[in-house]
């Protein structure tokens, strides 16, 4: 099935809010939001689940960490010992400084990667680039989309919410 | 709600509606913001003062180039280290390069942390002065190495010579602290960009720009999923950045502190570098910010509320540095330690005691003018304090480096030092470096966040 979209276009950032709101209520499950900067509330209206991005940061940095410590320890202990000033072959306070940063950059990178994957970026191509609205959203426009052909809203949601009095625009992509 | 708590609503009310009307530009509408910001990257011809700085920058960044090709080509011993002073220009050059580095980065995710909402202008050049800084930091211990070719050694990978780093030497965490932090400030500030990349790609009337523009926004759409995503990793990034960058320059402090040397071997070492950092950085950021400002005319984006807020910063980070100072001559004296207060002598009254006295001076003594209120908020004043902290820093850099290893504990090995024409070369290139790529970054990328400013905004309603 091509993507179609429902593009409606509001003048504020509570507009977007509140027509938002209500077409969760009438069932729309394939909503989406487009605003030119973060706009508190418009997750927990939209009914987002929460970002898997910090588990990801996590798991890679305490990995990136762990991994690079063994490696020191290994490397120090078994693979290429060196005696240097009768020092312990187990340093390990001393590998603290690779281990930590190695770790804050695992986390960094893992955090990336999972921040792009989560928002299908890069995308070059949208059916939403097609609206006039689009230029708008990093400028100072607001724009409410949905696939008109949701199965799972109400039979006459889409009429409904045409008249929603926040809608300043609508266009119909694809 | 009880009578107290509306007060104390209303009181956060009236503090937040305060520092929006000091650092935010209210009443500004978000298309005006965009415009303020984006039209002067693409629009607006740059004038004379602009292509002059270029051709100047252009110039040094060829000297900086030149006279590393003559380091390679010759060796170290075009500089002036000798086996007493082993360190000289290069890592003093190094240590100030990587504190103002480490300033974009910290100002950046701790203003955040701490919901500093005159963050907003100043974050963005701030993260790329950062970027900059740091690259020209990590050339000089390479280039001090003697033989930069093998630099790849402090790698660790399994190689035919059955070799390893020294995982105990400052070198290696050096070297892991500046490849992290360089990668994860890339990242930060790359992702705080990429909305505001996105509206410069929407904005763009030539078409080969909107393509640019339009590959590294990556197809943003400004989907409240975006946001969303963006809003966890951006934060998570800035409560990551300042435990790294304090970790990054506490390294470098540990470079000397590891070692047994008079005056180096300080369990203070770490903090005050930090400190140290933190100071030179925001006097390169007012630098940095009056430049931008008036070039760019964002008049009512960066207002002299922000460069009051910055010089309060510089002044408590100055008192810090003088405490630090008091702290090292204190032990110094306490520690009853021949070799330790030999150094403090030399320091105050030896060969290099003119340079150090102007260190206290620039770093102690002329901050102190920040107490007045008009001087905070006169930019000839703040430039001109700014730039005596820079050179004050750098002081310090390079005297802790050759005051220390003039007088070691061994006496037979006391040597002066004094650079070459190579050194002084280096250090001009570098710095012409900078400025060229500060100068390129302007015309390139919105020196201040957009999309972050109209966030702001909107939370304070205005």
């Amino acid at each position: 099935m091509s993507a179609a979209l429902l593009v409606a276009r509001v003048g504020s950032a509570d507009d977007l809010l509140a027509l938002a709101r209500a077409a969760r209520e009438l069932g729309f499950a394939t909503l989406d939001a487009h605003a030119p900067h973060t706009v508190e509330g418009l997750g927990e209206a939209l009914a987002l689940p929460p970002s898997p991005v910090r588990s990801l940061m996590l798991v890679g940095g305490l990995g990136a960490a762990a991994a690079i410590f063994a490696y020191q320890y290994w490397t120090s202990v078994h693979g290429y010992p060196i005696n240097s000033g009768g020092r312990p072959l187990n340093s390990w306070p001393a590998f603290l400084f690779a281990t930590f940063e190695t770790g804050v950059l695992g986390a960094a990178l893992a955090g990336f990667t999972g921040f792009l994957w989560s928002c299908g970026l890069p995308r070059p191509s949208h059916p939403f680039f097609e609206a006039a609205a689009a230029r708008a959203v990093t400028d100072d426009g607001y724009a409410l989309t949905l696939d008109p052909r949701d199965p799972r809203a109400r039979i006459d949601a889409l009429d409904i919410l045409r008249t929603r009095p926040e809608i300043l625009s609508v266009e119909v992509i694809g | 709600m009880t009578a107290t708590a509306t007060e104390f609503h209303d009181r956060r009310a009236d503090e937040a509606r305060e520092t929006a009307r000091r650092y935010l530009p209210t009443g500004m509408r978000p298309d005006r913001i965009t415009a303020a910001v984006a039209d002067p990257v693409l629009e607006r011809r740059f004038g004379r003062l602009w292509w002059t700085a270029f051709l100047v920058s252009s110039t040094l960044t060829l000297v900086m180039i030149a006279s590393l090709i003559w380091l390679v080509r010759e060796g170290v011993g075009i500089w002036g280290i000798n086996t007493t002073n082993v360190w000289g220009f290069a890592i003093a050059n190094y240590v100030w390069w990587i504190g103002i580095g480490n300033a974009g980065t910290l100002i950046s995710s701790m203003l955040l942390l701490t919901r500093q909402r005159w963050r907003t202008s100043i974050s963005r050049f701030a993260e790329a002065m950062t970027l900059f800084a740091a690259a020209i930091a990590g050339l000089f211990p390479i280039f001090h190495l003697g033989r930069p070719w093998l630099f790849y050694w402090l790698v660790p990978y399994p190689d035919t010579m059955d070799l390893m780093p020294q995982w105990r030497s400052p070198l290696v965490w050096d070297f892991f602290a500046i490849a992290s932090y360089l990668i994860f400030s890339l990242l930060f500030w790359y992702t705080g960009a990429l909305p505001d990349l996105a509206t410069m790609r929407d904005r763009a009337r030539n078409g080969i720009a909107r393509r640019i523009y339009g590959a590294f926004a990556l197809g943003w759409r400004g989907s409240a999923r975006h946001w969303h995503h963006y809003e966890a990793f951006y934060r998570a990034m800035a409560a990551l950045g300042v435990p790294l960058v304090v970790s990054v320059h506490s390294v470098v402090g540990m470079d000397f502190a590891a070692g047994l040397m008079p005056g180096w071997n300080e369990s203070i070492f770490p903090p005050y570098f930090v400190v140290g950092a933190m100071f030179s950085g925001f006097a390169m950021v007012v630098v940095l910010a009056a430049l931008i400002r008036r070039g760019l005319g964002l008049h009512r984006l960066i207002s002299l509320d922000h460069f009051d807020a910055m010089a309060r910063i510089l002044l408590f980070a100055s008192l810090v540095m003088s405490l630090s100072y008091a702290t090292e001559w204190f032990f110094a004296w306490y520690s009853g330690d021949h070799a330790e207060r030999l150094l403090v002598r030399f320091e105050f009254a030896g060969l290099y005691a003119p340079l150090y006295w102007t260190m206290i001076l620039c770093n102690c003594i002329v901050p102190l003018a920040f107490v007045l209120r008009a001087a905070r908020r006169s930019l000839p004043v703040l430039i001109g304090v700014a730039v005596l902290i820079n050179v004050g820093m750098w002081l310090e850099r390079i005297l802790i480096i050759t005051e220390t290893l003039s007088r070691g504990h061994l006496p037979s090995q006391w040597r002066t030092y004094a650079p070459t024409i190579w050194d002084w070369l280096l250090l001009l290139g570098t710095l012409g470096f900078f400025a060229w790529m500060f100068l390129i970054f302007v015309r390139l990328v919105p020196s201040v966040s957009m999309h972050e400013m109209k966030a702001r905004l909107r939370e304070v309603g205005a």
